[in-house]
């Protein structure tokens, strides 16, 4: 039996010669069009395994963080209760320091926004980092701060089940309005609509999404006149790589909930890093602005309620845009994401997209900026086989 | 040409070359890194070395270069084929001639960037002048020619050596569609935007021209996202017949046919370069889920863990601790760090014995998974059986060979491994013992003979006859798998004696004879040849695990005791066609190969097999959603946004910018709708 080697090698051979000896037009224009059709139909076929695929990877964790996670799990049980304290914990009600929250359940990812907020910044003493995380992750998130506290600053943790205002049936209800998709479903992602219940004592916060490198001193953020507004974000319209943006490219406006109550060619703004005044949030109740618009969301089919839909309709009206070097996006979308000049003079950037910096996929154009926060001679990295 | 719809002729001869389409297809995905060699007398092995598997994932691939290396000089270069065939993707010919003349101008470029071996100069020999049967000829024949199912099989075996077990599922899940309208307008837009450049540019048609641009749109429109018949919008008929209209009229205008085939074959060639994107993005992004940890698994090892410290469990240890080491007792050993999977191992065996008490089960992690299994193992029983888990760190073993490695980085190995047999390619995983089986004499002091389980088996028999098996002075009991011999290794190993026909064996299923073993110090034996092997190589850990394979079968050669072959069922990690009725007759199923059963990606319907053996009602595999190991969607809602944006643009620039922003190749922790990244792709193939 011939080989398939052979057997290509033969059929390369012959489709040289027969393009070569066709003079048919009519006739090679047929067989173009049938290879087209052979190609268009592998084509379909594999983009929708490709999609299938993509579904299953995003349901896995790799086995470096995995490890991680368990060996830190491990040793926070290891340790009597008393030691299992961060220390400074006063400080996470002082409304005269700056305060950080930070949704994740990546220790990886939040170790490497607070390293990096703790070195940029001028004064970190007066840095308080609120983590909060599920109740799964907690005592690995606590036990990593434990082991490597980001001194001067200070780091709190909290776990969701600490909130016991939170609806019991807050992740089943997200579920419905959000359908399947795991991403949006996480509590996690969608607890920032609660900044006030979760830092009652607190007047300011701001808010780093896990996939951030923190670069400058963030402190004159706190100083930003929000003029009554309660959102303090970066525009995401016009310039830059993604000029169409508009609130309709991310909510469907032709929904007869939402027609007329908001300007479709208005700009949208990005979440990532945004200053919230939350004096002014409780005063217009957007918690329960959000929790109509995601009620919305889970009678209607047409869209599902991410994030960003629910906060461009939570805060509209309520946003004040800052200067654009205060957050660049793009470093997670891929190698034209971002120009160089930009990420060195930006304050924050954000590894937006799917190509996230502790991932295989990361862009390795701009994978430095994070990887330079991981310790990546650790014992516990090292042993967990996590490199850079 | 006819007109723009596909004629009846077309149609048939379309219907009847999809077969040889799907293995031309299948072919020229994979084509590029086809690498034969070491033609002996009778066969060819292969070490594929496209998996990457880091330390801890249990299917290994040796590095090809290596056994090439190690192989040339022995062999006459004449008799060797190092073949590296890479292929342009040019699809498939109808209405090729029969005769096929020599390849002379094969432009080879590969899909992969990297290819792991190089042919160095030594170019594949010229292909006679043979005879390739006409596809145009099998096309009236709807049923399978049998040279096409051979064939199919050789381009399986072969895309597996570049892409893994990704192949056999890729075939397995491919849908039978009901699309044939929606082929037809694909057509015509095919053939619409071929002229559509031309028609611009002729002066004096500037209204056609805009006519022609508005039905390409409203065809586009008409698509949509349509991948089925079903999905098309009612009015299709109309749109079509508006389109051939406007095909005719273009026709009539432009005879320019060079300029047309020009166009045809710049759109032809994206949709190839397209589809070679997506099945490279397919195969990373199957690698990906059989490497990684799934979420469900591991939010249980977590939550056990939790757990283990919150609630301590009474310390039934003593009371069983002369049972451990009773050498009277049926003692099985079963290294693992999958705490469902050892479950099922241990949960099978016990339902399926007549006889529970006698049972004692050694579960080996590591320190990372002690606590879960600890936890798990104390909270439930499995009939009268004890079992016993014990972190294998803290014995304190050292490994005077070791460089550093840690003994619980080689619980187990399995290595994939390419047989070409009278030209009958073929991939089988062979599962070998880790290094840490070697110390078994020195874990279990006090006892004299062992089973030895895989966690990745289901037991279906009752072991105990095993127990009674004479291993007539041998000392280990093993399933042979005699289409490899120790002399398709010997590019592993130096000039060690050997007998070059022994056959490799399997574990998965073992007795051992302690007594024997330690009578012969297989242990230090086995260390020499260990040391013996690594100073043939490059000292890194790849190698310290890669030694295992060979190292293993010269330990033991001669000292193999074959099992009848009904004792296992192996594969059912490996291939969608092992024998069914193998499995209702098997004592053992092993699931060796990537596709375990707890993963997404295993085979449906072995599974079943599997998770019959799960524990019920657990209330934390329910909080990880562990009870819904749901089988596969056929049907994929989720579609990357922006799917339309595929379609061409209108203007010149016939390849539509990939717009980077929205793609991606990886969503694990965050993102779910992506579509395709270049930088993904290449990072994943430079490691």
């Amino acid at each position: 039996m011939p080989s398939a080697l052979q057997r290509m090698r033969a059929m390369e051979a012959s489709l040289s010669k027969a393009g070569r000896a066709y003079p048919d037009c009519a006739a090679m224009a047929t067989n173009l069009r049938t290879m087209a059709y052979n190609s268009e139909e592998q084509l379909r076929a594999q983009s929708h395994q490709v999609s299938h695929l993509v579904h299953l990877a995003a349901g896995t964790i790799s086995k470096g963080l995995h490890c991680l996670s368990m060996q830190l799990t491990s040793r926070y049980f290891g340790l009597r209760p008393e030691q299992r304290e961060l220390p400074k914990k006063s400080r996470t009600r002082r409304a005269d320091l700056y305060h950080l929250a930070i949704f994740s359940d990546n220790i990886l990812a939040c170790s490497v926004v607070i390293k990096s907020a703790v070195s940029s910044s001028a004064d970190p003493s007066k840095l308080v980092i609120h983590v909060v995380t599920d109740s799964l992750n907690f005592p690995a998130m606590t036990m990593w701060f434990l082991m490597n506290p980001p001194r001067p600053a200070s780091v709190h943790v909290a776990s969701t089940e600490d909130f016991a205002w939170l609806p019991v049936d807050f992740g089943s209800q997200l579920r419905r309005s959000v359908g399947v998709n795991p991403r949006f479903v996480s509590p996690l992602n969608h607890l920032r609509f609660y900044l006030p219940q979760i830092f009652p004592f607190l007047g300011k916060v701001l808010l780093l999404d896990h996939d951030v490198v923190v670069r400058k001193d963030l402190r004159p953020l706190w100083r930003v006149n929000l003029k009554g507004k309660v959102n303090g974000a970066v525009e995401t319209c016009g310039g830059g790589s993604s000029p169409s943006l508009r609130l309709e490219s991310f909510v469907d406006l032709s929904d007869p909930a939402l027609a007329g109550a908001f300007d479709p060619k208005s700009c949208p703004w990005a979440f990532g890093m945004n200053i919230f005044d939350l004096d002014q949030w409780r005063r217009r109740g957007l918690t329960e602005v959000y929790q109509k618009w995601l009620q919305l969301a889970a009678e209607r089919t047409s869209w599902k309620a991410g994030t960003l839909p629910l906060g461009l309709l939570t805060f509209y009206n309520h946003t004040r845009p800052l200067a654009r070097r205060w957050h660049l996006l793009g470093l997670g979308r891929g190698a034209d994401g971002a120009a160089r000049a930009d990420v060195e003079r930006a304050a924050v950037i954000h590894y937006d997209g799917s190509l996230k910096p502790w991932l295989e996929v990361a862009v390795p154009r701009y994978r430095g900026y994070w990887a330079r926060f991981v310790d990546y001679g650790h014992p516990l990295l090292r042993q967990c086989n996590i490199h850079e | 040409m006819k007109g723009g719809m596909v004629t009846p002729a077309v149609k048939r001869r379309w219907k009847g070359f999809a077969l040889a389409v799907l293995t031309l297809v299948v072919l020229s995905l994979l084509l590029p890194l086809v690498f034969l060699f070491g033609v002996q007398s009778r066969s060819s092995y292969g070490y594929l070395s496209d998996d990457q598997s880091p330390p801890g994932s249990n299917v290994r691939s040796v590095d090809g270069v290596d056994l090439l290396d190690h192989e040339k000089p022995k062999e006459g270069a004449g008799t060797r084929i190092v073949d590296r065939l890479a292929s342009s993707f040019r699809p498939f010919f109808p209405e090729e001639p029969g005769n096929i003349q020599n390849s002379t101008n094969v432009n080879s470029t590969s899909l992969l960037d990297e290819t792991p071996i190089h042919s160095e100069g030594n170019h594949p020999p010229a292909v006679e002048n043979e005879t390739h049967p006409s596809p145009s000829t099998d096309v009236a024949k709807p049923s399978p020619g049998t040279s096409t199912i051979k064939s199919d099989d050789e381009t399986t075996i072969l895309c597996q050596l570049q892409f893994g077990s990704y192949c056999l599922w890729s075939l397995r899940n491919k849908e039978r569609m009901k699309d044939l309208i929606v082929k037809k307008i694909r057509d015509q837009l095919f053939v619409v935007r071929a002229y559509y450049p031309l028609i611009d540019k002729i002066k004096g048609q500037g209204v056609f021209s805009q006519k022609v641009k508005q039905n390409i749109q409203d065809h586009e429109h008409l698509l949509g996202g349509a991948m089925f018949d079903a999905e098309l919008p009612s009015n299709f008929e109309e749109r079509m017949q508006t389109m051939e209209d406007v095909i005719s009229r273009s026709k009539s205008l432009q005879p320019d046919y060079n300029y047309v085939e020009k166009k045809m074959r710049l759109i032809l060639d994206w949709a190839e370069e397209e589809a070679k994107f997506y099945a490279k993005q397919g195969a990373f992004l199957y690698q990906l889920s059989v490497q990684t940890v799934p979420k469900s698994l591991h939010c249980l090892s977590m939550r056990l863990t939790a757990e283990s410290f919150k609630i301590l469990p009474v310390d039934a240890e003593d009371a069983h601790a002369e049972r451990l080491s009773d050498p009277d007792l049926q003692h099985y050993v079963i290294f693992s760090k999958n705490v469902l999977a050892s479950s099922v191992a241990i949960n099978s065996t016990v339902t399926s014995a007549k006889e529970t008490k006698n049972l004692v089960f050694h579960l080996l992690t590591d320190s990372q998974n002690y606590f879960s299994m600890k936890f798990w193992f104390s909270k439930y029983t499995y009939k009268n059986a004890v079992i016993d888990v014990q972190n294998i760190e803290e014995f304190g073993l050292q490994y005077p060979h070791g460089f550093g490695m840690e003994p619980h980085l080689s619980m187990f190995e399995e290595f994939r491994i390419f047989i070409r047999n009278n030209g009958q390619p073929r991939i089988e995983h062979i599962p070998v013992f880790g290094h840490v089986h070697f110390l078994l004499p020195d874990l279990f002091k006090k006892l004299r003979k062992l089973v030895v389980l895989d966690d990745d088996i289901v037991v279906q028999k009752d072991l105990s006859h095993l127990w009674n098996l004479e291993l007539k002075g041998k000392v280990i009991g093993a399933v042979e798998y005699c289409g490899m011999r120790l002399s398709h290794l010997k590019g592993m190993h130096g000039e060690t004696n050997y007998n070059k026909d022994t056959c490799v064996w399997m574990s998965g299923l073992n007795v051992i004879d302690l007594d024997k073993w330690r009578e012969l110090n297989l242990t230090g034996t086995y260390t020499q040849l260990l040391h013996e092997n690594l100073n043939l190589r490059e000292k890194t850990a790849t190698s310290w695990r890669d030694a295992v394979l060979p190292t293993a079968m010269l330990t033991f050669q001669g000292l193999v005791h074959p099992l009848n072959s009904s004792w296992v069922l192996s594969g059912l990690g490996a291939s969608y066609e092992v024998n069914t009725e193998g499995v209702q007759s098997a004592a053992v199923l092993h699931y060796n190969g990537n596709m375990k059963p707890w993963l997404e990606l295993g085979v449906q319907n072995y599974k079943t097999y599997w998770k019959r053996f799960l524990i019920r009602g657990d209330p934390f595999m329910a909080d990880c959603n562990l009870m819904m190991m749901v089988p596969l969607k056929k049907k994929i809602i989720l579609l990357a946004p922006g799917r339309s944006k595929r379609m061409l643009p209108l203007n010149g620039d016939l390849r539509p910018k990939r717009r980077v922003g929205e793609v991606g190749c990886s969503g694990i922790v965050d993102s779910l709708v992506l579509n395709a990244s270049i930088e993904c792709m290449s990072r994943l193939y430079q490691t």
